[in-house]
């Protein structure tokens, strides 16, 4: 569906100044039906890439691919709907006009437009705003105009840059619902985002970039491990014996006047059942020697600590 | 060619909802009513004075209009991003170019009938008649805005809104007074200046759609006063739209 090739974009904001690379040699591919999230931080390189495959900037180097046909070619574009970051649209428009608009320059015709309108409205929860101005949506409105803008031809790709901007939790929820929805329909959806919990959700797979450089790319459970991070423990009673054994252990301890807290990490070189034994172990020991364990949790890797993991590597990002 | 269209409507439709453009119409039209009072403190000459202000107010309305839109409608496109959401559709970066001028045109031509319109109920007041000889004049009015809004969308293209609109007003300028300036070289003894002077004439000579004069004072205006100037503009027109859809086929909108 897409095929990013070693995609670099330099910048000069004037001719007097320097050369900026923001994009550097990215490669990628996003396969049919899947819902792939692109993830970095704000100025990373996410909308240059979305940019490039619209051809609203020209790459320096590389190439790109949409349905296995070079950017810009027009069957290829029909098959896709695209919602910019931060829309703004004409807004002396309604929003059955704007859709008209979109939905024209797509090659639909008026009769079609005239029975898809109110479906794709109702799709993004906008239902009887056909004849309201865009002037008086609000930002969350607009974007929901915008995602029934991008989805009014029934696209088979959908590329959306930071959906889920200006959207409150309920906003959110119905548009990772809508991106389920496309998928379920065989549908592929790409979209970029900073939201982590967002990608943990709905994504398939995952790219992470920073500073235009492609750090990772994999499914959710290749990216985050399995293994367990560390252990957290509460104990009820602090009797000196108890206190005394866990300051033997190499571990994190607090104690406060009726429980004990503390945070068991495995070694550098310890495996996952080795760990587990030793957990085991200490909490053995913890009850023999009159201790209460009142909680037990393991804590397993985010994908928020695989990104600052990621995104940590690289100096400072701007 | 349904895109032209279809950006073009859109462009009309924005430009319609625009309150300067309103501003500015209710201005002249205001000017063109004046006109009635300076034609009463001339000389048995009322008709004539109406007549060549009411032109003058809708060509320096029509410019002012063509410049206004000419370099705001392309830049807002691009300042407000709404550009990014018609050209990841398959629509060409010339579609959208060509389709916003032709928008812009038929902003012009609409601009223009109103005038006239108006022109011709404010002239109702002192003659009796509808004088048909106006209409070539209006008509290479219409051409000439077509030439500066093309200029206009030359300049966005490329640049912002300010430069645009301040590199279009002197290029239109230059245009006006270079019919002056080949009489001048033709006069002159210098033969360099004689030589710059008459080719800017004939390369580049706005005046040659100016037939007010013509039609106010009654002079023959002849089937080639109003065809030859019409080509000169398309093929202006057409020099200028071409090199703006080579300098907006490969810009960055960032």
């Amino acid at each position: 569906m897409i095929e990013v090739k070693n995609l670099s974009k330099d910048y000069r904001q004037h001719f007097w100044t320097p050369v900026r690379r923001v994009l550097d040699s990215v490669s990628f591919s996003v396969t049919q039906g899947e819902v792939f999230g692109f993830l970095g931080p704000n100025g990373s390189g996410k909308s240059t890439t979305i940019k490039i495959l619209f051809e609203i900037v020209f790459a320096t180097e590389g190439e790109a691919y949409l349905f296995g046909k070079p950017l810009g070619d027009k069957s290829s574009k029909a098959r896709i709907g695209f919602l910019p970051e931060n829309p703004y649209f004409y807004d002396y428009l309604t929003s059955r006009q704007f859709l008209m608009f979109h939905g024209q320059l797509l090659g639909l015709d008026r009769a079609t437009l005239e029975k898809r309108i109110p479906e794709v409205l109702d799709l993004v929860g906008m239902r009887g705003t056909d004849s309201l101005y865009l002037r008086n949506f609000s930002k969350g409105m607009l974007q929901r105009i915008g995602l029934a803008q991008a989805i009014v031809h029934d696209p088979d790709l959908v590329i959306l840059d930071e959906p889920m901007t200006g959207l409150d939790p309920v906003g959110r929820k119905e548009v990772r619902d809508l991106m389920v929805h496309l998928q379920d329909q065989g549908k592929t959806v790409f979209f970029s985002t900073h939201i982590l919990s967002d990608v943990e959700t709905v994504c398939d797979r995952v790219a992470i970039l920073n500073k235009g450089k492609l750090l990772k790319i994999g499914s959710l459970d290749e990216l985050i491990s399995v293994d367990t991070k560390y252990v957290d423990m509460v104990w009820g009673s602090s009797n000196a014996k108890l206190q005394k054994y866990f300051k033997t252990l190499d571990a994190k301890l607090s104690i406060s006047a009726d429980s004990l807290y503390l945070k068991l990490a495995p070694h550098a070189d310890e495996s996952a059942k080795r760990f587990e034994s030793r957990v085991s172990e200490v909490v053995q020991k913890g009850l023999s020697e009159g201790g209460t364990l009142h909680s037990l949790s393991p804590k397993k890797e985010t994908l928020e600590d695989v990104f600052v993991k990621q995104v940590g590597n690289l100096e400072s990002r701007v | 060619m349904r895109h032209y269209f279809i950006i073009a409507a859109n462009t009309y439709s924005e430009a319609r909802h625009n309150k300067v453009l309103h501003i500015a119409g209710g201005f002249a039209a205001a000017l063109i009513l004046f006109s009635l009072f300076m034609g009463e403190v001339s000389l048995y000459q009322n008709e004539k004075v109406v007549k060549d202000v009411g032109l003058a107010c809708i060509s320096i309305f029509g410019v002012f209009v063509a410049i206004y839109l000419g370099v705001n409608t392309l830049f807002k496109e691009l300042e407000r991003r709404t550009i990014y959401s018609v050209v990841s559709k398959p629509v060409d970066r010339h579609e959208v170019l060509l389709g916003k001028y032709l928008g812009m045109i038929m902003v012009l031509i609409s601009v223009v009938f109103m005038m006239t319109v108006y022109l011709y109920l404010v002239t109702a007041f002192i003659e009796s008649k509808v004088d048909w000889a106006l209409l070539p004049a209006i008509g290479l009015i219409i051409v000439e805005l077509a030439v500066v809004a093309a200029m206009a969308v030359f300049f966005a293209s490329f640049s912002t809104p300010f430069l645009s609109g301040f590199f279009c007003l002197g290029l239109f300028l230059i245009g006006r007074i270079t019919h002056d300036l080949g009489a001048f070289g033709e006069r002159s003894k210098n033969p360099l200046f004689k030589i710059f002077a008459t080719w800017i004439q004939k390369i580049y000579d706005l005046e040659a759609f100016d037939l007010r004069t013509h039609v106010v004072h009654k002079l023959p205006v002849y089937a080639e006063d109003f065809w030859l100037p019409a080509a000169y503009g398309l093929f202006l027109i057409g020099i200028l739209l071409t090199l703006s859809i080579l300098t907006f086929r490969r810009r960055d909108f960032k």
